[in-house]
């Protein structure tokens, strides 16, 4: 707590006096009354926030839970005034502060906005690899508010950025302040956002999705130092959030949006447990849950050693230096069933599964595919046919200009299959095959929404027939609902046609449902494998531990009635 | 970063020899000589025994790997031999046409990179929507004006209309200006257009909004945030459009009639003046190597992802 009472002392001086006067009266900060937002592109107007209303108390965290497109980061957007091009609030008031004194936010103009950002409103972005400018030190994005709106001088600006460093749990602060973002961690470098939102102590924190582009450990420590944070403060959050359980987890209440328009809104725990609309509903029994493992049928047992991984190893070199991605990797999988690699960023679970589908050839160790050594079968075309990988971000893996048709039919004609008909309609099969209607076969990639693009994918992958698909982070893009969605439609496939999945992700939910084995990487080594619910219901390996622990989970119910 | 500039600089030689080897066979093998150019004409009435002696006493007789050696170990020791057409050593006229052809791309290179600031920064920061519109036209127009055909115009207007440059008896800096806008314009086109779209993508990355969300103005945003990510594509084509400044100086130097490094182009073409072009082609390699040298150095100093790079 030392440098906590530092940070309130030092800076308290210089903050405006009417903010702490304000802060005892009334609990009321932000009120936002039907606040609709359109955005007009070629001259049609498109409705993205319909009639929002909402009241967030001082130091309480409202959640605002939404799929994509629901409108959740408009609302914060023009709360801030940064609507992108297009976009207008069309009606509605936000007033920040007490009654007496309170400002319409969606009144003011930019010129008077400004002292308000960052100031009395703090924005903690969602994806922090890209939200640090890369050519300035991270010291001078932290001070870069204070510079802004004109605090303290050289000296005390430094002092309180190297504190705030500290605060947000960075290591070594001095050296940190004097390196660029490309030097420092995911997790670090949303520490340092957070670091910068803090500066000027705002009264509200907007929080855009602040942990979707981490590790599940990391989300964790992050959503911690922002409650800490809160408190600390008595700031207010507005967190945005695509995750239930995140929202569930550290949200006092809760704003289901559903296309624009407020779906439910109450606190979390009334929603959670006992949801009024059938919105709500879907999206929480969509959500894969640690609490209800499903329940998988048994693995066929035609070919108990399908695919065998055998101290698989693999090294990248540069130059002198060698790394090794994979250490030691070993399972057997039989055909028919589902080994997933679960595992952080960095754990080596994507090289491991391009080095199954024979993309690289092993340093040491063998992976066999239906008894064939993959090292040497790999170069061969039959192989191909065998093995087929799909991709986590489907939108980067098609091919833009080609309709889906000649993407779902493309892999046939390396295959020798030159007529066109044929190909057509061996693609139309594989798209009623993944419950894609016809019309879409000549439809470009961009006219599809996310799932669809991710059905157009695995059926460019079943075009072959193989018998193993590696799945990197095939759903993990994708809404709950969606989500959902796609994985029942992978194990109907699995069913059908014989499968055989390697099923890498990061999302142990997920995992659960729907692996029958599961490998645990970190850094590189397999710190745990077997059959899923051994795994999960009693991990051996700390690291595995740790993992289970960090998924976001419902705050317990107060004992009640 | 020391092997780094050695290997540059290794490089940098390689690519000198090879330009001046692929000029010597060229203009070798190219027909007709700097001797039939100057002495061939039958109004000198030199009888082809006499051309002949002449051709042997500038060492054009021999053979041609003999006259590629002699020139190589010339132009390594510092002798770039001597003009046919006038006799006079080359490396006096380099020195003599030199430093008025310097201060004149110099200049306009000047001029062009605060013509293109201009366009770049009106046509995304500008406040009034027309005037962006209106200034983002201007690139693509710039580029396809011809700097011959501008340069008459800008005399044409500017000295015989209106009088303002004298084009007799014009001071130093006065005959610096038309020329210089001249070249400036067409150079200027393809560096705005490159700021203006790198200035844009660097705008719609995320860490702009939330710079902004942070009360930042917009000239806060460029300049402090904007720019120095954005001027890393520029740099590059800087650095190209050297090549297009040497030609730009050939035909304003003619039109406006300075002498300089491009007149003496012009001429020593007409006369098939071989020294003379050895020097020029080689003198302009080297510059067009040493100013992407530079520019090299300077990525790591402008962005500091690069800079790992250079030290491995």
């Amino acid at each position: 707590m030392n440098h906590v009472e530092t940070l309130r002392s030092d800076w308290q001086r210089t903050t405006t006096p009417d903010r702490l006067d304000s802060s005892t009266h009334s609990t009321g900060l932000l009120t936002v009354e039907d606040l609709s937002v359109a955005y007009t592109s070629r001259g049609v107007q498109r409705q993205a926030v319909d009639q929002v209303s909402f009241t967030l108390d001082r130091g309480e965290t409202l959640a605002v839970v939404g799929e994509s497109g629901s409108g959740k980061s408009t609302i914060a957007q023009s709360l801030i005034g940064l609507l992108p091009a297009g976009g207008n609030v069309t009606s509605g008031t936000a007033h920040l502060g007490d009654p007496a004194d309170a400002l319409d936010l969606l009144q003011l103009r930019d010129q008077s906005m400004r002292p308000i950002r960052g100031r009395r409103i703090g924005l903690i972005p969602q994806d922090p690899s890209n939200s640090l400018n890369p050519v300035r030190t991270v010291g001078w994005s932290v001070a870069e508010s204070m510079r802004i709106h004109r605090r303290g001088d050289k000296r005390t600006r430094l002092r309180r950025t190297l504190e705030l460093l500290e605060r947000v749990g960075i290591d070594d602060p001095q050296r940190r302040a004097r390196q660029y973002p490309h030097e420092l961690s995911g997790g670090q470098r949303q520490r340092v956002l957070i670091a910068a939102a803090i500066a000027l102590e705002p009264e509200l924190i907007i929080a855009d999705e602040p942990t979707s582009a981490l590790d599940v450990t990391v989300q964790r420590v992050i959503l911690d130092l922002i409650d800490e944070l809160r408190t600390e403060l008595n700031a207010s959050v507005l967190f945005i959030t695509h995750d239930l359980a995140v929202a569930a987890e550290r949200a006092d209440s809760l704003l289901v949006l559903h296309q624009g328009a407020v779906k439910e809104r109450g606190p979390a725990q009334e929603i959670l447990t006992t949801p009024q609309d059938d919105y709500t509903k879907r999206l929480l029994s969509n959500a894969p849950s640690l609490l209800s493992p499903p329940v998988r049928r048994p693995v066929p047992e035609t070919d108990p050693e399908f695919v065998v991984v055998d101290g698989l190893t693999h090294r990248y070199k540069s130059g002198k230096s060698s790394f090794a991605a994979v250490k030691d990797v070993s399972f057997t999988l039989a055909r028919g069933s589902t080994h997933a690699l679960v595992g952080e960023s960095g754990s080596g679970k994507t090289t491991l599964g391009r080095a199954i589908a024979g993309f690289h050839a092993p340093s040491a160790g063998s992976v066999t595919v239906g008894g064939v050594d993959v090292a040497s079968a790999r170069k061969r075309p039959e192989f191909r046919k065998q093995v087929q990988l799909v991709y986590q971000n489907p939108y980067g893996s098609l091919d833009p200009r080609q309709s889906v048709g000649e993407i779902v039919g493309e892999p046939l004609r390396n295959f020798g299959i030159k007529d066109r008909g044929e190909r057509r309609r061996r693609a139309l099969l594989e798209l009623e095959r993944v419950a894609l209607p016809e019309e879409t076969a000549d439809r470009l990639p961009r006219e599809l929404s996310g799932g669809q693009r991710q059905r157009v994918a695995i059926a460019r992958a079943l075009v072959l027939r193989p018998d193993l698909l590696v799945l990197d982070e095939a759903v993990s893009a994708l809404d709950v609902t969606i989500q959902a969605q796609i994985l029942s439609l992978l194990e109907r496939l699995q069913q059908e046609l014989e499968l055989t999945y390697i099923f890498i992700s990061h999302d142990l939910a997920v995992v659960r449902q729907i692996a029958d084995t599961v490998s645990v990487l970190a850094a590189g080594e397999q710190v745990e494998s077997g059959p899923t619910e051994t795994v999960f219901n009693s991990p051996e390996h700390k690291y595995t531990r740790a993992l289970l622990s960090a998924i976001p989970r419902p705050r317990k119910t107060p004992a009640g009635p | 970063m020391w092997s780094y500039v050695l290997r540059r600089l290794g490089q940098a030689l390689l690519v000198l020899f090879v330009a001046f080897t692929a000029t010597f066979f060229l203009l070798h093998y190219l027909p007709g000589d700097s001797v039939i150019a100057r002495y061939g004409s039958p109004q000198l009435g030199l009888s082809s025994a006499e051309v002949a002696e002449i051709r042997a006493s500038i060492g054009a007789d021999q053979p041609v790997w003999t006259q590629f050696w002699l020139a190589l170990t010339g132009f390594l020791t510092g002798d770039l031999g001597f003009s046919t057409q006038t006799g006079a050593s080359v490396s006096s006229m380099l020195a003599a046409a030199l430093p008025a052809t310097a201060a004149l791309t110099l200049t306009s290179f000047l001029l062009a990179v605060v013509l293109a600031f201009t366009i770049a920064f009106t046509s995304t920061f500008s406040p009034f929507a027309w005037l962006r519109r209106v200034t983002r036209a201007l690139p693509p127009l710039f580029i396809s004006i011809p700097v011959f055909w501008l340069a008459i115009v800008l005399i044409q207007v500017f000295s015989f209309q209106l009088g303002l440059v004298p084009v007799i008896g014009a001071s130093d800096l006065q005959a610096l200006i038309l020329p210089s806008l001249a070249i400036s314009v067409p150079i200027a086109a393809p560096l705005a257009q490159i700021l203006v779209s790198s200035i844009d993508e660097v705008r719609s990355q995320p860490f702009v909004s939330v710079v902004r969300a942070k009360g930042a103005s917009n000239n806060w945003l460029l300049w402090r945030n904007v720019l120095g990510n954005a001027l890393l594509p520029a740099l590059t084509i800087a650095g190209l459009l050297f090549g297009e400044l040497i030609a730009g100086a050939v035909v304003t130097e003619t039109i406006f009639g300075r002498s300089g490094i491009g007149r003496m182009t012009e001429q020593a073409v007409a006369n098939r003046d071989m020294p003379v072009l050895q020097a020029i082609v080689v003198l302009s390699a080297a510059t067009f190597v040493l100013i992407n040298l530079i520019v090299d150095l300077l990525y790591p100093v402008l962005d500091p992802r690069l800079r790992k790079k250079v030290r491995a």
